[in-house]
């Protein structure tokens, strides 16, 4: 579909070429716990173009920390660091030898590394991607996968960043407005702030519209500073 | 997850939120009973052996589909957070 839309341009040879149409790559999980040590996993959904993936490099977001790295279908893994804080892994690439590259783009890979993320609860990270693949002749293609919401290109990967929380009532002071609770309560059973209610669920939402007393929240409708209640 | 959600509504009944499922309880055992003196087969076997008297935690598991839950027209209590009190 998306290769319809981008066919109609005038600069489709030069999208074509760069093969970026039709790869998609994105975190396994939506959303991840926000200062916690954990394993982060990116699926490639597909190569460029026909071509097997040769190649994956993730930038590490800033405020990210302790980056291990797994090894994976690539193979072995290689890392930069900052320049300054030489402990800080800033990059981690994913390789296959070229006797391993596929002949056709038949596969998916997932690649995975543990790593200290913010504590920076109701944000989003983004692992921007650099994607090569290789086809049946050793050519190479690019796919960059760098743009932040609002930018042109193909989108960074994304995770929510959820507070920590436990089975049961878990109760929370929101640091910033939330544009929209179900980005980071999908998996919730309820959110209450005073008496109004938020459920992703739409039969908790027929229940609290059925409930004397309780109004339905908004998805947009928690601001900084409030305190919710949230059930898991 | 059943057991749960038996356990769970026990516990918020108990503490006098709802009115349904302690008749439950006492719905279930009766109807356990029944159950076992007209199945007069296999399972009521153990039972009989006891004096007819099943036990509360078999009717319970039996009955476990006819505890109240969800889609019921209103929030159950296990979703009101602590603190909150709702008009009855
Ligand atoms: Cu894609």
């Amino acid at each position: 579909m998306k290769n319809k839309v981008l066919g109609s341009l005038a600069m489709a040879g030069v999208l074509a070429a760069s093969a970026s149409a039709q790869a998609h790559i994105a975190a396994v999980a939506p959303t991840a716990i926000a200062g916690k040590t954990l394993l982060v996993e990116l699926g490639v959904g597909h190569g460029c173009e026909g071509a097997d993936t040769y190649a994956i490099t993730v930038d590490i977001p800033k405020g990210m920390t302790s980056v291990r790295p797994m090894e994976s279908d690539f193979g072995k893994t290689s890392l930069t660091y900052d320049a300054v804080d030489t402990a800080l892994v800033t990059s981690v690439t994913w390789q296959k030898d070229e006797a391993d590259a596929l002949p056709k783009d038949t596969n998916y890979y997932k690649i995975a590394f543990r790593a200290k993320l913010p504590a920076a609860p109701f944000t989003s990270i983004y692992y921007k991607i650099h994607q090569v693949c290789r086809a049946a002749d050793a050519t190479l293609s690019y796919a960059e996968w760098v743009a932040l919401p609002g930018e042109m290109g193909e989108p960074a990967a994304a995770q929510a960043l959820v507070p920590d929380h436990l089975p049961g009532w878990n109760k929370f002071t929101v640091p910033a407005d939330i544009p929209d609770l179900s980005i980071y309560f999908k998996d919730a059973l309820i959110v209450w702030r005073g008496s109004d209610a938020y459920s992703f669920n739409d039969a908790t939402v027929e229940l609290i519209k059925g409930t004397q007393g309780v109004n339905l929240l908004s998805a947009d409708g928690v601001k900084a500073n409030d305190e919710i209640w949230v059930r898991y | 997850m059943k057991h749960w959600l038996f356990l769970a509504t026990a516990v918020a009944c108990l503490w006098g939120c709802s009115d349904e499922p302690a008749q439950n309880t006492s719905t279930s055992s009766s109807s356990g009973t029944g159950g076992s003196s007209s199945s007069s087969g296999s399972s009521s076997g153990s039972g009989g052996a006891g004096g007819g008297e099943p036990t509360a935690l078999v009717s319970c598991l039996d009955e476990v589909d006819a505890l109240p839950r969800p889609p019921s027209g209103k929030l159950p209590c296990e979703y009101i957070p602590p603190g909150l009190a709702l008009p009855q």
